[in-house]
C-alpha cells in the first residue's frame, strides 16, 4: 500500500506531480468540484514548524502517515497495487518509518502557516520568489477532519507555492509606468508612493493601485484616464507617465508589449514604419521611447547603407548587396540639389551643407529633414572651415561643430546643440592650422576628429589628430601611431567604430591602414594591413588617397575607397566594385533618431527651430493627442547617458500578482475562490498529532 | 531530455548524478522533466531560483505546457556550453521557423516566445523574436493584420494621414 511504499515509493515521489487524477470518486474531488490544474502535494506539519528541506530527506524522522484512503490517486507513494483505496478508508494506516512526509512537503516549496485556531483563514508566510500563498479555506479542514482529529490550537506550517486565487479579471487594469529619468529599482516605489500620496485621492478616483515596482501598475477598476503624465511631480523625477498597458496580438493570443517590442525592433525601419499603421496599439508601441531605444540598439549592426554623393545628387546603396541600384535621397528641396556636400553623419542622420542654403539634417530612414538656423558667422570664400556632426550620449544631444578660419586668420569654433537648439562659441585659443578648405570630422568615441596642422615640439610642421569632446566641449590631441617616415599623406576616418588612419606613401602607390582599437589609447594603434596598387603606366601622379570604408558583414573584408573612384576589396582580390560617384560614408540606419526627426518635422506651419520634442501619447480610445513637451521634460536621460540594454518587465506580472494577491486577500469586495482540497493527511498516530497534509488543486498559475 | 516516463529514481530535484545536480521541472499540465542544473540555468529565472536556493524541490514552470517545455529543454541541450556543432544545430533549429506562416507554427512560436520570456532565456528569446521578425519583415500592412489578427481601429482618414507621414515605406 501506498503508506508502506517505503523507500521505493518515496523515491518516486516526484511522479505524484504528474496528473494522475483518476476517476475514482474521492471526498476531495467532491469537495472541490472545480477544475484543477494539477495536483500538488502540500504538507501540513504541526510538529515541525521548520519544514524539512527537500534536499535532505530524513528517514530518521519519526513521522508516520495517516492516510485518508479515500483518494487513492493522490497517494504519491503508490506503486498502484491492486486493491488500493479499498478497505483503507480508515483514517489511520500503519506508520511507515520512511514515509516521505518530508519529501512530500518538499514538493512544494513555500511555507504556509495554518492556524488551526482560526480555521476560516490561515495566513501565509512567504518565501520568495514564488507567490504569496495566503489562505487555506475552511474546506480543507472540513475535508480532512473526517479522516483525522485535527490538533486544535497548534500552529503549523503548510508548504505550498501558492493557492489558487481567482480574481474577476473584468476589473483588473494593468498600466505601465515610465519614470524619467530612470531610477534605480528601489527608488521606484518611493517615487510612486509620493505620487499616490499627492494625487491619490484626486487623480486616481480613490482607487488604491498596486505597484509592482518597475513598470507594472494595477488597479481594480479603471482609472479615470487612459494615460496621464505627472510632470514635475517631484524634484528629481520630472516626468512620470501612467499609460494603459497595451498588447499586440499574435494569432489569437496576446503578446505582451515587451515581446512585441523585441520582435518589432528587429525589423528594418521601413517595415516598422509600415506597421505603425496597423492599429493604435502598434502605433503607440512603436512611438514609445522604450521602443525607439531598443530599436536603435538592435539595428546598429544591420541596415547599413553607403551614402554616395556626386553630381547626380546623394544616393543610398544598400551595403549588404552593393550591386543593387542606388536610391536617390530626397533632399530638403530642389534647390539643395546643387553644391550640397555631406558634412557628417551619425546614427542615420546626415548633415548636409549647402553654401547658399546653410546646414540641414536629413534622416535617411524617414527622409525627413530639419534646416538649422545659421549659427556661424559669415565667412568669405577664402576662409577654411571644418565641420563635424556627432552625438553626445551624456546629454542625449546631437551636436554640430563648425570651425572657421577666416581670411583674417581668426579661428572661430561654434557648437550647435540640437537638443535644445542652442549654440555657443568656444573661446579657447585654437593653435592649429586648417589645411584644406573644407574638412569633415570623423565621429568616433564620443568625439569629433580632424586632421590639423601645427608646430610640434621640435618646431617642425606636423599633422595632428585633433579631437573635440562633445560632452565636455573641449579640444585635445589624439596620439598618432608611431610612424618614423614622414613622407606620406594621412587621413582618418571611422572603420567599424574605431578610428583608422590611412597612411598613403607618396609616389609609391602603397598605403598602410592603422586602427586605434581603443579610442584615445596610443598603445592600441595597430596596423590592420598594408597594400600597394600597381602603378598605373600612364601616370606618374601622386597616388590617390585610399581609405577603408567598412568591414563586410562577416568582418573578413574591408571595402576601400580611392579618390580615383574605384572601389576594391583587397583582402580577397575580388574584382573591384565601381561606384559611379565618390563614396562618402557608411551609415547604420537605426530608428531612434528617425522619430526625433519625425517629431521635428511637425507642425508644418511652424518655422524651425522647434523648441523641445513632441511626444505622442495615447489618450482615450478615440483619438491621438499630441502633446508638445517643453524642452527637457522628457528624454532627460540619466547622467551616464548609457543606452540601457535589457529587458523591461520580465517579472512584472509575477510581482504584480504577488502584490495583487496580497491586496485581494485583504479586500472584502473580492471573492476569492479556493478549491484546494486536502487529499491526504499524515501524522503521528500515537500522539494523535497531525503531521502533514497533502492538498490538491494547488495551482501554480499567475494571472 | 527526460520526460515523465523516464524521470524515475528521484524523489526531488536534488538528486545528484556524479557531480551534476538534476532539477525537476513541472510544466503547467503536469509533465515532469528532469534537467541537469548546468543546462537549466540557461534560464535566468531558474538560475535565480538555484542561486536563491529555491530549486531544491520540483520547480513549477507555470504558463508553459509540457510540449513547449520539451522544446525548451531541447533548445537548452543544443545550446549547452561545449555542445558540439553548435552552429549547425542552431541552423537546424532555426529552420523550424521557415514556414512560420502556418497557423500551428505560429502557435508554436508563440508558446516558445512566452516560455522564453517567462523563463528568461535570452538566446531562445532572441531566436524566436528574430524568426518572427524575419517572417513579418516583408509583409504589407494588411498581411500583418492578418498575421497578428489585428483589426485596425483607425478610421480611413487617420490611416491615410499615417501612411502619408512615411509614404516611402509603402512603396516597393
Amino acid at each position: 500500500m501506498s503508506g508502506r511504499g517505503g523507500d521505493s515509493g518515496g523515491r518516486r515521489g516526484n511522479e505524484s506531480m504528474a496528473p494522475t487524477q483518476q476517476a475514482t470518486p474521492s471526498p476531495s474531488s467532491l469537495v472541490s468540484g472545480l477544475s484543477s490544474e494539477h495536483e500538488h502535494g502540500l504538507t501540513l506539519q504541526t510538529q515541525q514548524p521548520t519544514v524539512t528541506r527537500a534536499s535532505q530527506p530524513k528517514p530518521e524522522m519519526k513521522t508516520t502517515a495517516w492516510r485518508q484512503r479515500g483518494n487513492e490517486s493522490a497517494a504519491p507513494t503508490q506503486q498502484a497495487p491492486p486493491g488500493r483505496g479499498r478497505g483503507s478508508h480508515h483514517s489511520l494506516s500503519k506508520p511507515s518509518p520512511s514515509d516521505p512526509v518530508s519529501r512530500l512537503s518538499s514538493e512544494l516549496e513555500y511555507g504556509l502557516t495554518l492556524q488551526t485556531q482560526q480555521p476560516t483563514v490561515a495566513r501565509a508566510s512567504h518565501t520568495k520568489p514564488e507567490m504569496k500563498a495566503t489562505a487555506v479555506q475552511q474546506q480543507i479542514l472540513a475535508a480532512s477532519s473526517k479522516a483525522l482529529k485535527p490538533p486544535v490550537g497548534i500552529g503549523g506550517m503548510i508548504r505550498a507555492n501558492h493557492l489558487l486565487i481567482e480574481l474577476s479579471d473584468r476589473d483588473l487594469h494593468h498600466y505601465d509606468i515610465s519614470i524619467t529619468p530612470e531610477v534605480i529599482s528601489r527608488r521606484h516605489k518611493v517615487v510612486m508612493g509620493e505620487i499616490l500620496e499627492k494625487h491619490g485621492k484626486t487623480q486616481f478616483d480613490g482607487r488604491k493601485p498596486a505597484y509592482a515596482g518597475r513598470k507594472g501598475f494595477y488597479t481594480a477598476g479603471a482609472l479615470p484616464f487612459t494615460s496621464k503624465d505627472f510632470p514635475g511631480s517631484t524634484m528629481y523625477f520630472p516626468s512620470i507617465i501612467i499609460l494603459l498597458h497595451t498588447y499586440i496580438t499574435l494569432g489569437k493570443q496576446k503578446l505582451p508589449t515587451d515581446l512585441a517590442v523585441e520582435i518589432l525592433c528587429r525589423l528594418p525601419v521601413k517595415s516598422v514604419l509600415r506597421f505603425r499603421c496597423l492599429s493604435r496599439e502598434s502605433c503607440s508601441v512603436i512611438d514609445s521611447p522604450t521602443f525607439i531605444k531598443r530599436h536603435q540598439i538592435c539595428s546598429t549592426n544591420s541596415n547599413k547603407s553607403l551614402v554616395v554623393s556626386g553630381i547626380s545628387g546623394i544616393c543610398l546603396v544598400d551595403f549588404d548587396s552593393i550591386d543593387t541600384k542606388a536610391v536617390h535621397l530626397h533632399l530638403p528641396s530642389e534647390s539643395w540639389f546643387f553644391r550640397t556636400s555631406i558634412v557628417g553623419s551619425c546614427d542615420g542622420l546626415l548633415a548636409l551643407y549647402n553654401s547658399k542654403l546653410g546646414i540641414a539634417l536629413l534622416n535617411i530612414a524617414t527622409r525627413k529633414h530639419l534646416i538649422l538656423p545659421q549659427f556661424w558667422s559669415d565667412f568669405d570664400s577664402f576662409s577654411k572651415f571644418y565641420d563635424g556632426f556627432g552625438y553626445d550620449s551624456a546629454s542625449d544631444a546631437y551636436k554640430l561643430v563648425r570651425i572657421i578660419n577666416s581670411s583674417e586668420s581668426l579661428t572661430e569654433v561654434t557648437v550647435y546643440n540640437l537638443r535644445d537648439n542652442t549654440w555657443r562659441k568656444i573661446d579657447d585659443g585654437f593653435p592649429y592650422f586648417l589645411e584644406i578648405s573644407h574638412g569633415v570630422g570623423t565621429f568616433v568615441g564620443g568625439s569629433l576628429n580632424w586632421i590639423v596642422g601645427g608646430i610640434d615640439s621640435d618646431f617642425e610642421y606636423d599633422n595632428f589628430i585633433l579631437s573635440f569632446d562633445l560632452q565636455k566641449d573641449t579640444f585635445s590631441l589624439v596620439p598618432k601611431p608611431h610612424i618614423t617616415d614622414r613622407r606620406f599623406d594621412i587621413c582618418i576616418g571611422d572603420l567599424g567604430g574605431s578610428l583608422y588612419l590611412s597612411c598613403n606613401k607618396e609616389y609609391e602607390h602603397a598605403f598602410d591602414i592603422w586602427v586605434m582599437n581603443e579610442y584615445g589609447v596610443e598603445k592600441s594603434w595597430g596596423k590592420l594591413f598594408s597594400f600597394s596598387f600597381e602603378r598605373p603606366l600612364d601616370t606618374l601622379a601622386v597616388s590617390p588617397m585610399t581609405r577603408p570604408l567598412a568591414y563586410t558583414k562577416r568582418g573578413d573584408k574591408v571595402l576601400l575607397y580611392r579618390d580615383d573612384r574605384r572601389l576594391d576589396s583587397p583582402c580577397s582580390y575580388n574584382p573591384g566594385v565601381y561606384a559611379t560617384q565618390s563614396v562618402v560614408s557608411i551609415h547604420p540606419l537605426p530608428f531612434f533618431r528617425v522619430l526625433q526627426m519625425s517629431q521635428w518635422s511637425h507642425p508644418q506651419d511652424v518655422s524651425p527651430p522647434y523648441k523641445g520634442y513632441r511626444v505622442v501619447l495615447h489618450v482615450g480610445a478615440s483619438h491621438l493627442e499630441e502633446i508638445v513637451m517643453a524642452k527637457g521634460e522628457i528624454f532627460k536621460d540619466a547622467k551616464s547617458g548609457d543606452v540601457r540594454k535589457g529587458y523591461f518587465h520580465r517579472w512584472d506580472t509575477f510581482r504584480a500578482s504577488k502584490v495583487m494577491q496580497n491586496m485581494a486577500l485583504t479586500n472584502a469586495k473580492i471573492d476569492i475562490i479556493y478549491n484546494s482540497v486536502v487529499v491526504e493527511a499524515y501524522g503521528d498516530g500515537e500522539k494523535g498529532a497531525l503531521g502533514g497534509l497533502k492538498v490538491k488543486n494547488v495551482v501554480t498559475r499567475g494571472f | 531530455m527526460s520526460t515523465a516516463a523516464t524521470a524515475d529514481a528521484s524523489s526531488s530535484g536534488d538528486t545528484t548524478e556524479g557531480s551534476v545536480r538534476l532539477l525537476t521541472l513541472q510544466s503547467e499540465d503536469g509533465e515532469v522533466f528532469e534537467v541537469k542544473e548546468t543546462i537549466a540555468t540557461q534560464s535566468v529565472t531558474i538560475k535565480g531560483m538555484v542561486d536563491d536556493d529555491c530549486a531544491t524541490s520540483t520547480i513549477p514552470v507555470c504558463n508553459v505546457t509540457g510540449r513547449t517545455l520539451a522544446m525548451v529543454i531541447e533548445w537548452w541541450n543544443k545550446h549547452e556550453i561545449g555542445a558540439v556543432s553548435n552552429e549547425k544545430e542552431l541552423k537546424e533549429w532555426e529552420s523550424q521557423f521557415d514556414t512560420i506562416d502556418d497557423k500551428s507554427d505560429r502557435d508554436d512560436v508563440y508558446d516558445l516566445l512566452m516560455a522564453a520570456n517567462y523563463l528568461n532565456i535570452p538566446t531562445l528569446l532572441d531566436c524566436c523574436t528574430s524568426a518572427v521578425a524575419e517572417a513579418i519583415k516583408g509583409k504589407s500592412t494588411d498581411e500583418m493584420r492578418e498575421f497578428f489578427d489585428i483589426k485596425s481601429d483607425f478610421d480611413e482618414k487617420e490611416e491615410d494621414a499615417l501612411r502619408k507621414e512615411n509614404q516611402w515605406a509603402f512603396e516597393n
